[in-house]
């Protein structure tokens, strides 16, 4: 009977006791908060640099900047850092250098490094070159990139269909087909849009948005361009069907924009509308975007780029 | 190869059956607890002289053979009175035997398969835990979890905060085989992962395998949970339930023909929904509508045992359980009444019809056939009710998924004599796919539309076979090699795997053994999930033409060493390669039309680590120290730009301490310690500007302001730890026994982390300029301190 009596005095004590406690966490005010700051990870310094450069080019123009901290805002004309670039070709000894523009204006962004001397068989379909930074307050890491210019495709054929059916999301479209020669026993890319209105003359001229339901296509970050790889068709003829929003009227030439790429830009420009596409996705990580600059960040694109009139 | 595997195999059958003194007999029957007649799974049963022996198996089952003439055999069972047969062996002979159970059950029950005793065994990496002890850990919120306590072992870990999913030896939840009552389990959480769907109440006995698999198990790479439900009381009718803050069960079992025919049936709901019911009705009242929204879960387990004769026996099995998420509302008085109905439901049906024959006292066979089901059906609409000319115009999406499993099975144990334990079988199962489907609806006016799009089903087949033999070499090395042959019928292509399983030990003293295994393993299904919790919308997927199955093997050396009377330790390694795993390409989701196979990629990835596990099984105070050391990675071709990269829950240091202290023989304390390295994540450490080329005329380039990842999994969040306790008081009442359980989850109120967030924190002055723009990382964490009480009741 006494063991009982001590028993149940024990455990009233108990509970009284855990009430009292949990009386007391409650009065604390952060004692049930749930979100605390941590510490941010530390940028690692690295420059960044975007080209995109064409056979023949006499110009070649380059955005040489740095990464910063995800605590700060800052403007691109504020990133610029002082390098020195060298384009090496790798099957002959010639290279050349991109120097910083002095006195940068504004319409001139975002390439803040030019050469407009460049030789006029420097950049050569086929060939392969290495692009090299050095950040001369040795604040950034030396940056290389090894690219070669992709193969010129062959566009056989092209059909232009004012009338071209219904596009995917329901409008009335106009189609065009274009056939092409893929080459055999290399990974080519392909980077594709229509042009409505082209015009040299026009600084107004402005890409469509281009649709397919090709599966070898895919969207990357211009989501007015298709993407191709020859993945399922290496080697072969290929034949693809765009289509574009049908315009009321129809008193000018469409053209096709037709880009041979680098599998390096392909990656890039999925990879960058990967990250931009997640958003505040609150189940999804933060998808890397691809880059070809050892040690640093950005883009070195070589591509053919033709223009071709359709109707 | 199939040849000489084949041959080798008729050989071995052939020595094995002729090669021994034919002058033996066979002693074969059941054992069983003497109070409910509930078999009892691998008790020991051995000649007390030589120490030849064998184990029952999971009906209870065993076969003996010994020479003739007198025999005195020991029979035990932890947790039971041992018991000493005398025999005078002159002929075959079948018995039942009756263990009765301990007065006072003072040891830890956790058994570790490379201990002496058990480790007769030649398999490792084994590790059961009785549902009493489970019963006695601490639990969250009360609810005692079957797979929370296993994830204290060492090579297992958690997901997440509160999860209950598995990840065993640098595994995915989807690699465990989960069986209950040899049917498997695809869905294994309620309420996000937060509860397992195994109600203790209903459950006899728990087995986790983490490597060296024997060949009868297949179609899983990481781990084989195998879970068996209590068969139901013979004698008597008895019960057992539990009120607790989340949920509450009641169990009941009992014979409907006394010794021959028995039952149990348990069920289990959370109650949240319906307190809270009130409180919502109000809300609704005065917002002028009328609805209901909630959230529950409810389980049902149900087992019919019938014995047929001394030769047959007979089980049907039975598990239903759902989650539902619902928020319907209309508004009302007004003569244009807008609603809203979501309804989120997910849940899985499993049944077993299961028949036990003994065709002659060395073989024993079981023919099972069962169903599984899981489904995900989840329905989102809103619309508008008419009430002057009685008409509705409603939209609603709904999204369904699931998979079904139909199979038959059929298993023999062969036992030729005290040395070979041989077990065959073959299995066939029917897979029915359903990888995603969209349901729209629209009525209006004059249009009923109504449509479904997305994926197809897809069926297979699967056809297993397996053989083992557990050889007993000599009183020092024995071995457990097998074949597990298995091949998958999908879209006219048949894939075929044979996966040989080798393990073995070498006893190097009466206290301490060497063991090592190796096994190849492969896996025709597929989950697609998000990693971090166990959402409902994790997709089962079949390997198709396409999408190839996942393989792996495992090799492990262990070390099991008796310090002492009272301690034991065991150290296992363990390197496992896998390849073909699936995941979803970076930026790919559940919710879209195009086909789930273009959205996933495949790759590889290794794990390797070292597990080392303590124990003191006797005392008052008992429980287990469990370390485990380990680096897992994964690599695919579409991630990452190829490079390797840490798996999310690739874990250096998992820590767990568990102690279990009985202050007298109504009270008992249990606490927990866990400590693991925090989780990989992918989080960016800079921002830069970015853009691409329109080089078209005099157009400048498309900027945009990207961020630096470095790399996939690239930051480790902080590390978790925890601490748990509970205190059970236990009485013994007139006509039933009560617990109440007082306890706490996180007693130290440890912020440990779930997820985090970032954003950019702008500082202005008063005349509302931005002073300064503060980039801030938070850490969200889901459970601070949370006490619990819990009563429960046996009668």
């Amino acid at each position: 009977m006494k063991t009982n009596t001590t028993f149940y005095t024990n455990m009233i004590l108990l509970i009284l006791g855990a009430f009292i406690f949990a009386f007391c966490l409650s009065s604390c005010e952060d004692f049930f908060e749930t979100t605390i700051d941590i510490e941010a990870p530390e940028a690692v310094p690295k420059m960044v640099i975007n080209t995109f450069i064409q056979p023949n080019q006499d110009t070649v123009g380059m955005y040489v900047g740095r990464n910063f901290p995800l605590s700060s805002r800052e403007s691109i004309d504020y990133l610029a850092i002082n390098a020195d670039i060298t384009i090496d070709k790798l099957s002959s000894d010639t290279s050349i250098s991109v120097a910083m523009v002095e006195n940068f204006q504004n319409n001139q962004r975002p390439n803040n490094y030019v050469n407009s001397d460049v030789m006029e068989d420097f950049f050569e379909s086929g060939q392969e070159y290495l692009l090299t930074a050095r950040d001369i307050d040795e604040e950034y890491p030396t940056t290389i990139s090894q690219v070669r210019f992709p193969t010129k495709t062959t566009i056989t054929n092209t059909i232009y269909d004012y009338e071209g059916g219904i596009r995917e999301d329901g409008d009335e479209a106009t189609s065009f087909t274009i056939t092409f020669n893929d080459p055999a026993g290399e990974k080519n890319f392909y980077e594709v849009a229509i042009i409505p209105d082209y015009n040299p003359n026009d600084n107004q001229t402005r890409i469509d948005y281009t649709s397919t339901i090709d599966l070898a296509a895919t969207k990357g970050f211009e989501e007015d361009y298709i993407l191709l790889s020859d993945e399922s068709f290496d080697g072969q003829e290929k034949t693809i069907e765009l289509k574009i929003f049908r315009r009321s009227t129809d008193n000018f030439t469409y053209h096709l924009l037709w880009r041979d790429i680098t599998e390096d830009y392909f990656k890039y420009s999925k990879t960058l509308k990967t990250q931009s596409d997640l958003g505040d996705n609150p189940f999804a990580s933060i998808a890397p975007v691809y880059t070809n600059v050892e040690n640093g960040l950005g883009i070195i694109s070589l591509y053919q780029e033709q223009i071709i009139p359709l109707n | 190869m199939s040849k000489i595997i084949l041959t080798t195999f008729a050989y071995s059958l052939f020595f094995i059956t002729f090669g021994y003194s034919q002058n033996t007999y066979t002693i074969s029957g059941h054992i069983q607890d003497a109070t409910s007649a509930e078999k009892l799974i691998s008790a020991n049963i051995y000649n007390a002289t030589t120490y030849e022996g064998t184990v029952t198996n999971v009906y209870g089952f065993f076969s003996i053979t010994l020479p003739s003439g007198e025999q005195e055999l020991n029979v035990s069972f932890i947790g039971y009175e041992s018991q000493v047969l005398n025999l005078n062996l002159q002929k075959d002979t079948s018995i039942t035997i009756d263990l009765s159970p301990s007065a006072s059950l003072k040891e830890i029950e956790i058994v570790a398969k490379a201990q002496k005793n058990i480790a007769e065994e030649s398999q490792m990496s084994t590790m059961e835990i009785p549902i009493a002890q489970i019963k006695k850990l601490p639990a969250f919120l009360g609810e005692t979890d079957v797979l929370k306590a296993l994830q204290l072992l060492p090579g297992v870990q958690s997901g997440g905060e509160g999860q209950s999913g598995l990840y065993v030896r640098g595994g995915s939840p989807d690699q465990n085989l989960i069986l209950l009552d040899g049917t498997p389990v695809y869905n294994v959480s309620h309420l996000f992962g937060f509860f397992s769907v195994f109600n203790s109440d209903a459950i006899k006995d728990v087995k986790l395998i983490k490597g060296g698999y024997p060949a009868r198990y297949g179609g899983r790479l990481s781990s084989v949970l195998d879970i068996n439900m209590k068969e139901g009381n013979m004698k008597e009718v008895h019960g057992a339930g539990s009120i607790g803050l989340v949920a509450s069960k009641l169990t009941i079992e009992g014979p409907l023909i006394k010794d021959k025919t028995s039952f149990i049936i348990s069920g289990r709901r959370t109650y949240i929904d319906l307190l809270a019911r009130p409180i919502f009705k109000k809300q609704f009242e005065d917002n002028g509508e009328e609805g209901s929204t909630g959230y529950y879960f409810y389980d049902v387990n149900a087992k019919i045992n019938h014995v047929i004769g001394d030769k047959d026996r007979i089980y049907a099995s039975f598990y239903a359980g759902d989650d539902r998420f619902y928020f319907n509302v209309k508004e009302v008085d007004t003569a244009v009444r807008d609603f809203t109905e979501s309804n989120i439901g997910w849940g899985n049906v499993t049944s077993a019809v299961r028949w036990n024959h003994i065709w002659q006292p060395k073989l024993f066979s079981n023919f099972t056939f069962t169903y599984s089901n899981y489904n995900l059906d989840t329905k989102v609409g809103y619309g508008t009710e008419f009430i002057n000319d009685n008409t509705t115009e409603e939209i609603s999406v709904g999204y369904l998924s699931g998979i079904n499993d139909l199979a038959a099975k059929i298993d023999f144990d062969w036992v030729p004599n005290t040395s070979h334990y041989v077990k065959f079988g073959i299995s066939g199962i029917q897979h029915e796919f359903k990888p995603g489907k969209f349901r729209l609806k629209q009525i209006e006016e004059d249009l009923n539309f109504e449509q479904t799009l997305g994926q197809a089903d897809v069926h297979t087949q699967e056809i297993d076979l397996y053989i083992e033999d557990d050889y007993k070499i000599n009183s020092k090395a024995k071995i457990n090699a097998g074949l597990h042959a298995s091949s998958f019928i999908v879209q006219g292509k048949t894939y075929l795997s044979l996966q040989p399983r080798i393990s073995g030990r070498y006893m190097l003293s009466d206290g301490s053994s060497l063991k090592a295994s190796f096994a190849t393993m492969r896996q025709f299904v597929h989950l697609l999930a998000f990693e971090g919790i166990g959402l409902p919308t994790d997709l089962w997927l079949p390997t198709t033409e396409k999408i190839k199955p996942q393989d792996s093997w495992q090799v492990a050396l262990g070390f099991a060493f008796k310090i002492s009377k009272d301690y034991d330790l065991t150290i296992e390694g363990y390197y496992r390669g896998m390849s073909n795993l699936v995941a979803y390409k970076e930026g790919s989701g559940l919710f879209e039309l195009n086909d789930w196979q273009d959205r996933i990629t495949q790759g590889g990835g290794t794990s390797k680590g070292v597990e080392l596990f303590l124990q003191r099984k006797t005392g008052r105070l008992s429980g287990w120290v469990g370390y485990t050391l380990s680096f897992t990675d994964r690599q695919f071709d579409d991630l990452n730009f190829g490079e390797a990269f840490p798996y999310r829950y690739d874990r250096r240091h998992d820590i767990s301490v568990v102690a279990i202290y009985e202050v007298g023989p109504r009270i008992n304390i249990s606490a927990t310690w866990v400590y693991g390295t925090g989780n990989a994540i992918t989080l960016a450490n800079s921002q830069y500007v970015t853009f691409h080329p329109r080089t078209l005329i005099n157009e400048r380039p498309n900027i945009a302001n990207a961020e630096d990842a470095l790399s996939r999994n690239n930051y480790r969040m902080r590390s978790y730890h925890r601490g748990d306790i509970s205190i059970n008081f236990v009485k013994q009442k007139k006509r039933h026994k009560r617990t109440w359980s007082l306890g706490a989850y996180n007693i130290y109120n440890n912020k440990n982390p779930f997820f985090l967030t970032s954003d950019i924190e702008t500082t202005f002055d008063s005349m509302g300029n931005v002073v300064e723009d503060q980039f801030v990382l938070k850490q969200q964490s889901l459970f601070p301190i949370i006490p619990f009480v819990n009563y429960s009741f046996e009668f």
